[in-house]
């Protein structure tokens, strides 16, 4: 029997080795369509919705509520509806990952790498990316302040069923190195062209979030022939940031200081976790951080309002940007003035925060994969 | 005596500054005015300056709880000095520390220690900061022949030697520990021979010979600035007073004071032999004299005066930051 | 991220802040090692417990130092050593030891800023050995954390995991305070995640180990591991447990326990030292003046009984709190 799919406890984040099924949205019996709910998936740091792979019947539900597997553990069996049980239990029996010691015989998650990359003053910057899937589009995934390449952890895999995708660390951030130049977004840009120059040569698509989208306006800027589309989720120069936020992330030294703090990313403030603040903090009292930070934001976030040059940027990237934007963002406040910035394609998500792509992973998923395959080789010329 | 006029001159008037610092210290201290207790530093001048006349502000001393004259001859100033017995904000320590905790970083004086045998252990670290940087500066670690009889002493004698620090321990022999002779008290009466056991150069001098101390220091100064390790110099030096000011002293025989004071009196022995050398005259004498009472009398002035601390300095300096 | 053990963890953390700060020193006996022997092998211990390998190599003579067995002295001259401008990391082998040093910790070192004014700066650490466990008796097994905790001016640090142990030294050797530094000796080979980056814990933060609605319990060093059994052995019974582990118990983070204890309303304090005047009586105690009016339950502590640390297996094994003891207590207080 063919058009069986099995779908497993999903792996979100480098950190992630099991994960507790909440709940199922779906029971055995009932017809799905791709993108569909299935369940929630808990891990310590964050919680989930885990999406149906494919259209037909959700013929078992293998976990029941309540229990802690390993990632690609099956948890599901979706199918035709002609499918019988004997050749269900076949398509599980045949499957190397479906046995009692399926954990075991998942294959190892990707391993970020580390390179070392011209600073361009004579020294160099170690940079921490995590490259996944294949084909012949590339995607590269640009954090936000504060961020790192786990940012992506519900969008990542799914892109890479299609793609290469390459998430990145900036510097300054997560296991790249902590020196930031004059912590420019443009000395960052040019540490970011020269990743994929050394990792990815040729156009690539840019999805950036936040700070890291006036990086990726700056790559682009300067180097047009770089990149095929660019989707900016939260621009930060698009609007004022949240002093608070900043300040708050910067000065926070104890856990109960960046809770709060924390929680201003998300409409859902429970997605805050204690695993979430808990890895934050651990970031914050690296060495150099602090200082990488402050550079950062004096250099780029101090600003009233858009940034006239970002605003004359989207009027001219035309039908190759993608602007996503959470309605209930607390971090960037959207100027009036850009309501509608003439021809930009824009998604907004009146339920997320200032984090839609982990708010609501399936729509940001879905629209970004579209605009890539708009913008896909051959379908247009390079970005202004 | 090839000592310059001006050092010599130094040395007589810091010998000065603590004679009259410790006899005013002890009418004051009995006006009520002074709180807690005080350890008169009285017929040991010779013993401080001959030692602190070698050093700089960048050298290190430990002193002991009878600690003014140490103070004093590393060149604290006598007005934060005579504030900080008073108990006043404006004291060298803030009025936290009193007499038995003075000190003066500034000056390399590492503090009077109300610990017998305190000192020598920190003293050590002192010299090892100086012998990590190779900057040619020594720590001397004063201590008494109460405090020659703690093992805390022995370990430091042991440790210098054998990691060749530039320390220098001046074991300060006033014949009591307490109320307990050292003649009692210490199995041996020759305590620099317990120091030359643990393997450093060690000597037995007049401590109430400006000069003898003066030579025997230097000596051992020298040797230490130039990578040559640790030395002991004793100076035996009886102290003019009890163990503390209002100690009766009656396990001292009568007389024994009265005769220290007209027959080993420092201050009279180096005044003599600098008239005798021809260098300064009497009238030259009672006139610094004179300017040192002033000084002390404007100690005395500024100490009555200066704020008493806050209540707030109650919970001040504990740590340089908590939490 | 790569795993290291808090032996290689508080390793890295001396190397990364030698490294940093030519000021920061090593100071103790056989911290290196084999200076003088017949063979002429150089660190030839790397520190009792291997800690300290290959700094000697690495940093030299001037900068690790082995010393006579002479704990005054050590103690007094990372004292002065760090009142003068150094930052001496000095090694008190054994905790039990600071019978014959005290005085150079809590007279000296830990007064000098308040007598002085406020004039001192005395950027000490102390990194010594705590615990029982390995049979080593009376006077190599002890917790004596409390004496130290008791001291104004000392900062005391309790690591369970290795994260916590290269961070928490860092930030001991960059603290301008002396601070003492416990390593619980059956917790060397205990491995955890920790960054190749240096980086600093704050003092008074507390890790909250795992999160619970029922019971709250506060533990230090080994104990931690010990409350965390109790906690899965409870959870299975339907009793969650709120676990803080505080880090240092001087600055002590209150807060924290204050929060979660109103929160739970009950309070159990483990503690591998003596209870007279020990450290769970004093966080009892803090809970008792602060949430009584939250508690449903009397706060109840576990530490070792008041007697020495005994030799023979069975005894020692019944003098240091269990989880059995623990769990046992929280479903006294659940009842």
């Amino acid at each position: 029997m063919t058009g069986l799919h099995l779908v497993t406890m999903p792996k979100w984040g480098l950190s992630m080795e099991e994960g507790t099924l909440v709940a199922w949205h779906r029971q055995p019996g009932e017809v799905v369509v791709a993108g569909d709910d299935l369940a929630d998936a808990e891990t310590t740091k964050i919680t989930n919705t885990i999406e149906a792979p494919a259209a037909g019947v959700m013929h078992r539900a293998l976990v029941a509520t309540g229990t802690t597997v390993a990632c690609g553990t099956p948890l599901a069996v979706i199918g035709p509806a002609a499918a019988t049980g004997a050749e269900i239990d076949r398509f599980l029996s045949e499957r190397p990952d479906s046995g009692p010691d399926a954990a075991a015989s998942v294959p190892a998650a990707a391993e970020p790498a580390m390179v070392e990359i011209p600073d361009g003053d004579g020294g160099t910057a170690r940079i921490r990316y995590l490259d996944t899937g294949s084909g012949d589009e590339t995607i590269v995934l640009i954090h936000g302040f504060g961020g790192d390449l786990e940012n992506w952890m519900f969008n990542q895999p799914a892109w890479s069923q299609a793609h290469r995708v390459i998430a990145l660390d900036l510097p300054g951030h997560g296991g790249s190195g902590k020196a930031v130049g004059d912590g420019s977004a443009a000395w960052l840009a040019t540490i970011v062209g020269a990743l994929l120059d050394a990792v990815a040569p040729g156009p690539v698509h840019l999805v950036a979030h936040s700070f890291g989208a006036i990086v990726a306006r700056h790559l682009a800027h300067a180097r047009p022939e770089r990149i095929r589309s660019f989707t900016a989720i939260a621009p930060a120069d698009l609007g004022r940031v949240s002093r608070a936020y900043v300040e708050g992330f910067i000065g926070a030294k104890r856990r109960s200081e960046l809770v709060s703090t924390t929680a201003m990313l998300f409409a859902d403030k429970s997605l805050a976790s204690r695993d979430m603040v808990e890895g934050l903090l651990r970031y914050r009292r690296l060495d150099g951080v602090a200082q990488a930070l402050t550079a950062i934001d004096t250099a780029n976030l101090r600003a009233d309002a858009a940034d006239p040059a970002a605003v004359a940027w989207w009027r001219a990237i035309g039908s190759r940007g993608l602007l996503i934007r959470g309605g209930r963002d607390e971090i960037v406040a959207a100027d009036e003035a850009l309501v509608d910035i003439a021809g930009i394609d824009t998604l907004d998500i009146a339920t997320a925060g200032h984090m839609p792509q982990l708010e609501a992973a399936a729509a940001v998923n879905a629209r970004v994969a579209d605009h890539v395959a708009r913008h896909r080789a051959g379908m247009s010329g390079s970005a202004a | 005596m090839q000592l310059p006029r001006s050092t010599l001159l130094d040395a007589y008037l810091r010998m000065q500054r603590i004679r009259n610092f410790e006899e005013r210290i002890v009418i004051e201290f009995s006006s009520g005015e002074i709180p807690g207790f005080i350890h008169s530093y009285l017929g040991q001048e010779a013993s401080a300056v001959g030692t602190c006349i070698h050093l700089d502000d960048d050298d290190y001393i430990g002193s002991t709880h009878r600690g003014h004259g140490h103070c004093i001859a590393k060149g604290a100033d006598l007005k934060a000095m005579m504030a900080e017995l008073y108990g006043k904000r404006d004291g060298l320590c803030r009025g936290k520390g009193g007499s038995m905790h003075i000190a003066d970083l500034s000056k390399g004086m590492l503090g009077a220690n109300a610990i017998v045998g305190g000192s020598p252990p920190l003293v050590l670290g002192a010299a090892l900061t100086a012998k990590t940087r190779g900057n040619g500066k020594v720590a001397v670690a004063f201590t008494g022949d109460g405090g020659s009889n703690q093992g805390t002493v022995f370990e430091a004698m042991n440790m210098a030697v054998v990691l060749q620090l530039p320390a220098i321990f001046v074991i300060e022999n006033n014949g009591f520990g307490e109320g307990t002779a050292a003649s009692y008290a210490c199995g041996t009466p020759d305590l620099a021979a317990r120091a030359a056991a643990f393997g450093m150069p060690a000597v037995a001098v007049d401590g109430t010979d400006f000069f003898a101390v003066h030579d025997a220091v230097g000596e051992a100064v020298e040797r230490a600035r130039g990578g040559g390790g640790p030395s002991t110099v004793e100076t035996r030096c009886p102290r003019f007073t009890g163990h503390f000011v209002g100690d009766p002293q009656h396990y001292r025989a009568r007389g024994e004071v009265e005769a220290l004071r007209r027959d080993g009196d420092p201050l009279a022995l180096i005044r003599r032999r600098l008239i005798e050398a021809g260098l300064f005259d009497v009238e030259q004498f009672d006139a610094l004299d004179r300017d040192v009472a002033a000084e002390i009398d404007d100690a005395v002035a500024f100490a009555r005066a200066a704020p008493i601390p806050d209540e707030a300095d109650l919970m001040a300096d504990v740590y340089i930051a908590y939490r | 991220m790569p795993r290291k053990t808090i032996r290689e963890a508080i390793n890295e953390a001396l190397a990364q802040e030698m490294e940093r700060d030519p000021n920061v020193i090593i100071i103790g006996e056989d911290v290196a090692g084999g200076e003088g022997g017949s063979s002429g092998v150089e660190d030839a211990f790397g520190g009792v417990m291997g800690v300290t390998k290959g700094l000697l190599p690495r940093f030299g003579r001037t900068r690790v130092i082995d010393t006579p067995i002479s704990e005054s002295a050590i103690m007094g001259m990372a004292a002065g050593a760090a009142v003068t401008g150094l930052r001496p990391v000095a090694e008190l082998m054994f905790a039990d030891f600071f019978g014959v040093c005290f005085d150079q910790i809590y007279n000296q070192a830990a007064k000098f800023r308040y007598m002085f004014g406020g004039r001192a700066r005395t950027p000490l650490v102390i990194r010594s050995m705590i615990g029982a466990g390995y049979s080593a008796a009376a006077q190599h097994s002890q917790s004596p954390h409390s004496i130290f905790t008791h001291v104004p001016g000392l900062k005391v640090v309790m690591p369970s995991s290795a994260y916590d142990a290269k961070g928490l030294l860092i930030q001991a050797i960059r603290d301008d305070d002396p601070v003492v530094f416990f390593e619980h000796k059956l917790l060397y080979d205990l491995a955890d995640e920790v960054p190749s980056e240096p980086y600093a814990i704050p003092f008074g933060e507390a890790n909250f180990v795992r999160e619970g609605d029922d019971v709250t319990i506060v533990a230090f060093a080994r104990m931690v591991h010990i409350a965390a059994e109790a906690a899965d052995l409870l959870e299975k019974e339907g009793i969650s447990v709120d676990l803080i582990d505080p880090r240092t118990t001087s600055p002590l983070d209150e807060d924290s326990i204050l929060e979660s204890v109103r929160r739970t309303g009950r309070l159990v304090v483990v503690d591998e030292g003596n209870p007279r005047c020990g450290l769970a009586a004093d966080i009892a105690a803090l809970a008792a003046e602060h949430a009584f009016h939250s508690l449903k339950a009397p706060i109840r502590t576990v530490t070792a009984p008041h007697t020495p640390v005994p030799f023979a297996p069975n005894l020692e094994a019944a003098y240091i709190p269990s989880a059995a003891r623990v769990a046992a207590v929280v479903r006294e207080i659940m009842r």
